[in-house]
């Protein structure tokens, strides 16, 4: 297990982590997700050893990692350059660390045959790293980092270099890859040491390796960070926002920083009325929601989530019903999205929903009734 | 850096394409007369019988190619081991001073042999400061270090001189490379040692061995240096087939000699042709700030001052002797009179007209290359990019004179150019041809970086071609054009390997490396002050041509 215990690290006297708490089991893949400038990278050179904390504690496996110097932590890291040594072929790449751990060139070849298998590059041994495409140098600096059974793999904006196609396609394998190289690949500790000249014991760290590898994986991309993590951590200024599985993270962002992060824009600023059943008002009228935990008069923002709405089919009796003018809808091929205006005492404001494709929306400028289911609102501290 | 040349074509306005073909040829015609036919000229000389008869009897000249080969791989050596530190302080470290510390390092290169020798001289001669120094801190009745006519002084100076070589190719590419790349050797398990020796290593290995044979050919081929501070005792191939076509009047075996120099030199520039292809296989690069970082610990902190220091006292120290020397006499007293002295004729003198004019026809010479090579120099460029077959011969056969030693041009002209051999129209066109691959190689870089688009952007605006050339060609390049200007300039002001079989001492165009050298051969305290005199004005000329260049030249471009 990897701890990172109030972390803090400046630069230039500028603060870039103030406080970063985070754990991560064996085996599990986790992902820092926060826009650049963060720390989100940080964090992770200061994991690798490629920077120190000003403060802090960093354990794994209950040995204090900030006594170990870089090349003894036996991590594997991707750069978001790659980083692949010009002067060397595919595969004199991927054997680099198995190179420095002394193996037997049978068995760094076989091992390097195994991760090129592994990401799909078999064929690519020969090549000079320059012939190859982004995407194919993305696997290759891949492949390194996995080659020597690293107990943490550090990913740092994996896919942030490469293009749209591209990095959709390797978000689905990445994770499958993550898995597979994590659970069956590794090697048991005592045939590791034993092909072992150099005689060096990194069994302190390897003690309570369980076979399992964790990965760490930075990222500005929510939609990457939900395809590949188990858990996510969203930074934000130097801290960690919230942290969870990705399905919670969607569904309950706590703050308003997390919720716009990813992707949510229909925030406005209410007043719980009343705690059962649930209500708040705001400036499109008084709501019911689901969440319970408020007190009457907490000053709240209210997150409606653009899923939020569906066409209004009675009188506009209803609960939850809001009117409003349907000012732009813009098709987007499995859903499109309406942008609907509410007048209020403040002014217009706007707020943006997604139908489905099938649904048949009224004529842009014309009054829209709109239904706002309660379980896909969310109240956030303001 | 080093072979960035952008691949983007340039091609001329279509106004000009057809009726300036002519106007193409001129520089080319110029290299034919003033270039390659005086070198087939040493061909034709040496190839005969008697000749290599002469050649082979003297096994005293198989000592002197030997020499020349040994004392020019020490000085490479030498060079790189002190160099190599220095280059990564430039490449790891930002501290205070540093442009100014670039700056001060690159000076020896556009310091003339001349005056770099005399500088030497000055510095560590019998009553030079440094042992001035050294008898008053130990009071000794005479000068401890004797390094005139030493190889050490010979090897000092080609190191003072090419330091700039592995600083500013080394150094560059070693600040550009990616830092990651250690990184990710370091977190696959490489200690710091082993990356370095994994990494960073065998990524330099290019820009090493260029700079390497950059450095050997310089030296291969040194001869103001060998001459002056060498003495008679030392005998390089440069400085032998002067000797034996001036001294002991035998063009025979100084053709020999002048053609194994030629096959040498060529055989070198190729080398170092293709190692500059090596050097730009893409590699990983990142702009050079991401990489730099101040000195952190003390350690650190006091290493990279005590080097500042050693490099600043190393760089400054033979310059600021002879400055001092030429405003001391003999009893360390302040004087003027040694470039008072410059106007004067003196009775007896080693020299037939008053120094002065030496430094006037320096100048008049140096004008006229100017212009000279500055108009080849356009008109070589525009030749080279054109888009035409013939376009990967016509860079190298431009950048061939560079590689040509300078002595070797100027015994070829004493064979070829019959009775216009001496006349001072032949120092320009010697001192053109010198000076025309370093104005080709400023602007050429610069033409073909222009885009295409920017010349289309104008003509779309409602540009005639004339127009857009002018509006946007001729602004950009003109940058590029002063600076190659301001090179030829200074290399004209110092060139002496060529001028000195051209020019004569009793001569009326006479000019100031020559002038020095006249003076730095004879004994005598006046002699001596003169030639310092001399040489701090030529220093002075230099370092402001200098400090032009790096003002005005577009960063990086134009470099070697």
């Amino acid at each position: 297990m990897l701890k990172v215990r109030d972390i803090h690290k400046s630069f230039n006297r500028q603060s870039v982590l103030r406080g970063v708490t985070m754990a991560a089991q064996a085996g599990e893949i986790v992902a820092l997700l926060g826009p650049s400038g963060c720390g989100k990278t940080t964090i992770l050179r200061i994991i690798a050893g490629l920077e120190t904390a000003d403060k802090g504690e960093l354990f794994f496996n209950g040995v204090d990692l900030t006594q170990v110097p870089i090349h003894k932590r036996r991590f594997g890291m991707v750069f978001q350059d790659f980083a692949l040594f010009p002067h060397k072929n595919v595969e004199q790449n991927v054997a680099f660390g198995l190179k420095m751990l002394n193996w037997k060139q049978e068995r760094v070849n076989e091992r390097v045959g195994q991760v090129l298998r592994l990401v799909g590059l078999q064929e690519f041994g020969g090549r000079a790293v320059h012939e190859l495409s982004g995407g194919e140098q993305q696997r290759v600096s891949l492949a390194r980092a996995l080659a020597p059974f690293p107990s943490v793999l550090l990913l740092d904006e994996p896919l942030a270099s490469l293009d749209r196609a591209l990095r959709e396609r390797l978000m689905n394998e990445l994770r499958s890859i993550l898995i597979r190289a994590g659970t069956t690949a590794t090697v048991p500790t005592s045939t590791d040491s034993g092909d072992r000249t150099d005689g060096t014991s990194d069994a302190v760290i390897r003690a309570g390796n369980v076979g399992l590898m964790t990965s760490i994986y930075v990222t500005h991309d929510q939609e990457e960070a939900f395809a590949i993590a188990d858990r996510i951590f969203v930074m934000n200024e130097g801290r960690i926002e919230q942290s969870g599985i990705p399905v919670d993270l969607y569904r309950r962002p706590e703050s308003v920083f997390v919720a716009r992060f990813l992707g949510m824009e229909n925030l406005l600023p209410a007043e719980v009325l009343g705690t059962d059943p649930p209500k708040i008002k705001c400036a499109v009228g008084e709501l019911i929601v689901s969440e319970r935990d408020q007190h009457d008069g907490d000053q709240i923002t209210l997150l409606i989530r653009p899923e939020a709405a569906e066409l209004a089919t009675t009188n506009g009796a209803d609960k939850n019903v809001v009117e409003g003018q349907l000012t732009e809808t813009s098709f987007r091929g499995r859903h499109q999205i309406a942008t609907v205006q509410f007048s209020s005492e403040e002014g217009p404001i706007m707020l943006k929903f997604h139908f489905d494709s099938r649904v048949l929306l009224p004529p842009t400028s014309s009054s829209i009734s709109l239904k706002l289911n309660p379980g896909q609102m969310n109240l956030l501290a303001s | 850096m080093l072979g960035k040349v952008n691949m983007t074509s340039f091609s001329m306005p279509r106004w000009a394409s057809r009726s300036s073909f002519l106007l193409y040829l001129i520089p080319l015609v110029f290299l034919l007369i003033f270039f390659f036919y005086p070198l087939v000229n040493i061909f034709a000389r040496s190839l005969n019988l008697d000749a290599i008869d002469k050649f082979i009897e003297q096994a005293y000249l198989g000592r002197v190619a030997w020499f020349t080969f040994w004392q020019a791989a020490l000085s490479t050596i030498l060079t790189l081991v002190l160099g190599l530190p220095v280059a990564y302080l430039f490449a790891t470290f930002s501290f205070p001073g540093k442009s100014l510390l670039r700056a001060l390092v690159t000076v020896p290169f556009v310091l003339p042999t001349v005056v770099v020798a005399a500088a030497f001289r000055a510095l560590l001669g019998p009553q030079g400061p440094v042992n001035g120094l050294l008898v008053n801190i130990f009071e000794l009745d005479h000068a401890l270090i004797r390094l005139e006519q030493t190889l050490a002084i010979i090897l000092l100076a080609h190191i003072y001189y090419n330091m700039a070589v592995v600083i500013r190719l080394v150094g560059g590419f070693w600040a550009n490379l990616n830092p990651r790349l250690t990184e990710a050797a370091r977190v696959s398990g490489a200690s710091p040692q082993r990356a370095f020796m994994e990494v960073t290593a065998p990524l330099l290995g290019p820009p090493i061995i260029g700079a390497s044979i950059l450095i050997f050919l310089f030296t291969f081929t040194s001869f103001g240096v060998i001459l002056i501070l060498g003495g008679p005792s030392f005998s390089t191939i440069e400085t032998e087939i002067y000797r034996q076509y001036v001294t002991f009047l035998n063009p025979q075996v100084a053709a020999m000699l002048a053609l194994l120099q030629i096959l040498f030199t060529f055989l070198l520039m190729l080398l170092y042709a293709h190692w500059q292809r090596r050097l730009v296989v893409p590699l990983d690069f990142r702009p050079r700030k991401s990489t730099l970082r101040r000195p952190r610990k003390f350690i650190e902190k006091a290493i990279v001052s005590l080097m500042v220091f050693a490099i600043c006292l190393f760089m400054v120290s033979p310059l600021l002797a002879l400055i001092l020397r030429s405003v001391t006499d003999r009893n360390g007293q302040f004087t003027l009179a040694y470039y008072q002295a410059l106007s004067v004729q003196r009775a007896g003198s080693i020299i037939f007209v008053p120094p002065l004019i030496a430094v006037r026809n320096s100048a008049v010479y140096a004008f006229l290359t100017m212009l000279l090579a500055g108009f080849l120099g356009v008109l070589g460029a525009l030749t080279i990019s054109q888009r035409s077959r013939w376009r990967g011969w016509l860079d190298p056969i431009f950048m061939l004179p560079l590689g040509a030693s300078a002595v070797t041009l100027g015994f070829a002209y004493m064979l070829s150019l019959g009775p216009l051999r001496t006349s001072a129209f032949i120092v320009l066109a010697a001192h053109t041809l010198v000076a025309l691959p370093f104005v080709v190689r400023s602007i050429l870089p610069v033409m073909q970086a222009i885009r295409p688009s920017l010349r289309e952007a104008a003509a779309v605006m409602g540009a005639t071609p004339f127009m857009a050339w002018k509006e946007v060609d001729f602004p950009i390049i003109s940058r590029a054009l002063l600076v190659g200007a301001v090179f030829a300039f200074t290399v004209s002001m110092g060139e002496f390997g060529a001028t000195s079989f051209i020019v004569r001492p009793n001569s009326g165009f006479l000019t100031m490396p020559i002038a020095i050298q006249r003076y730095l051969s004879q004994p005598g305290a006046l002699n001596f002050g003169q030639a310092m005199a001399m040489s701090a004005i030529l220093m002075a000329v230099c370092v402001f041509g200098f400090v032009a260049i790096e003002r005005v030249r577009y960063a990086d471009v134009g470099e070697f």
